[in-house]
């Protein structure tokens, strides 16, 4: 007989699993890029899914919850490697042959607010909608949308590009 | 198209090439059941976490919150981890630590089930049950409007009979700072009740929703904690919020949080 206490760490890890297949991969790609560190990203995701597997059916919505944790993780590991190390966004695995118009975007987007380099991170470069990010990033999409208005209008000056 | 779609849309290209470890899953395995290895320990975290000098000067950044060895808690009020950051594993234990960024550091025992659901920045860290009402919370801001605590409280005042209804102040201390509370609910029934604005601080824009709002429909308890020498030179409020019928019972859970908060390490004065 097995014991419960197993069977239900075992259901809640399957839970877990399959909310890391749906989204680690763009959730990864999306700290990655917002923290600059594929390392952070590393950490920040397995971490919060390993916090999935522990709570189990306490999250109601598992995939909004894993986004919001892995990006609260990301800045708190950011937060403390500040103090320690000069954080270099290079960091960031991009593959080695890489137009420098896209290690400067990289680097530009490092210089925007947390929130408006999620906002631009999360809709402009994974192509989520602002009523979809809105949640993932525990926001509202209006809020969403003026942010992320906000960091294309400092990307822009940033990056010395104008609207055609 | 503009040329800074054409920007991004590269971008785009080159992240849809990238990818995490490829143990990844076996991390969040290693991660999930090996808690007790992973706790950090409080000596080091303090160490490591110190807020630094550029923090001082600055006079604008992190927290750290630790835990564990505040406060001895009963048995039933087990404490769990919240997100603290890589290699750092969530667990059932008085070694209990949170590292959230805000102005003023904080320190309180998160009881179980319960996980940040605002730190948005520099300007708000609020805190709440993982289920239940969603209205419950406690957050915790720098008000724009007031230097010290004296303002603060002018400005809620001014704010009474309307658009707030403010309870009899009591004075308790928080985190080993004088405060003042009061009751607080919204005069008429009405759309959300602004109470302060969140004070900007970095150079960042501040968010679009900066505002300390009680919701609709909600009661609540505001404290005002005169901050001042907790490193932080700005008072610090404290709201606790709950749908007006769900706030008694609501309270009790936020009080046994605030009875043990602390203010962080206390600034040296001079």
């Amino acid at each position: 007989v097995q014991d419960a206490g197993v069977v239900g760490e075992a259901v809640e890890a399957d839970r877990a699993r399959e909310v890391f297949e749906a989204q680690h991969l763009r959730l990864w790609r999306a700290v990655a890029v917002w923290s600059g560190s594929s390392e952070v990203a590393d950490e920040a995701v397995a971490e919060t899914f390993a916090q999935l597997v522990r709570r189990g059916d306490a999250v109601r919505d598992p995939a909004a919850w894993a986004w919001r944790t892995s990006f609260r993780i990301a800045a708190a590991e950011l937060q403390r490697r500040r103090g320690q190390v000069r954080y270099e966004v290079h960091e960031v695995s991009l593959p080695e042959v890489q137009s420098e118009l896209v290690l400067d975007l990289m680097r530009a987007l490092q210089r925007l607010s947390e929130q408006q380099r999620a906002c631009v991170v999360v809709c402009d470069l994974l192509g989520y909608s602002a009523e979809e990010a809105g949640p993932l990033l525990h926001t509202s999409a209006a809020t969403v949308r003026v942010q992320r208005m906000r960091a294309r209008r400092r990307l822009r000056s940033l990056l010395e590009v104008k609207d055609v | 198209m503009s040329e800074l779609d054409d920007r991004l849309n590269e971008g785009r290209a080159a992240i849809a090439t990238m990818g995490p470890a490829a143990d990844l899953w076996a991390r969040v395995v290693e991660h999930s059941t090996s808690a007790d290895a992973a706790v950090l320990d409080a000596t080091t975290a303090r160490r490591g976490r110190r807020p630094s000098l550029w923090l001082a000067v600055a006079a604008v950044v992190a927290l750290i919150a630790l835990v564990g060895t505040l406060a001895l808690r009963d048995d039933e009020h087990s404490i769990e981890t919240v997100p603290v950051g890589p290699g750092r594993a969530s667990t059932t234990t008085s070694e209990e630590q949170l590292v959230a960024t805000f102005p003023i550091p904080v320190v309180f025992d998160l009881p179980d089930a319960w996980t940040l659901i605002e730190q948005d920045s520099f300007y708000r860290l609020g805190i709440g049950p993982i289920s239940g009402l969603p209205q419950n919370r406690i957050e915790f801001v720098v008000p724009e409007e007031a230097a010290d605590a004296e303002e603060a409280l002018a400005h809620l005042e001014a704010q009474a009979p309307a658009p707030l209804a403010l309870g009899e102040p009591i004075h308790p201390t928080i985190g080993g700072a004088s405060a003042t509370c009061m009751d607080v609910e919204a005069a008429d029934d009405g759309p959300r009740a602004p109470l302060f604005h969140l004070r900007p601080s970095h150079g960042d824009d501040p968010p679009e929703d900066r505002e300390l709002t009680l919701e609709e429909g909600a009661a609540g308890r505001v404290c005002v904690v005169d901050a001042r020498g907790f490193e932080g030179e700005a008072p610090l409020v404290v709201l606790v919020q709950a749908p007006a019928g769900a706030l008694a019972a609501f309270l009790e859970e936020a009080e046994a949080l605030l009875d043990d908060l602390e203010l962080g390490e206390r600034a040296r004065r001079g």
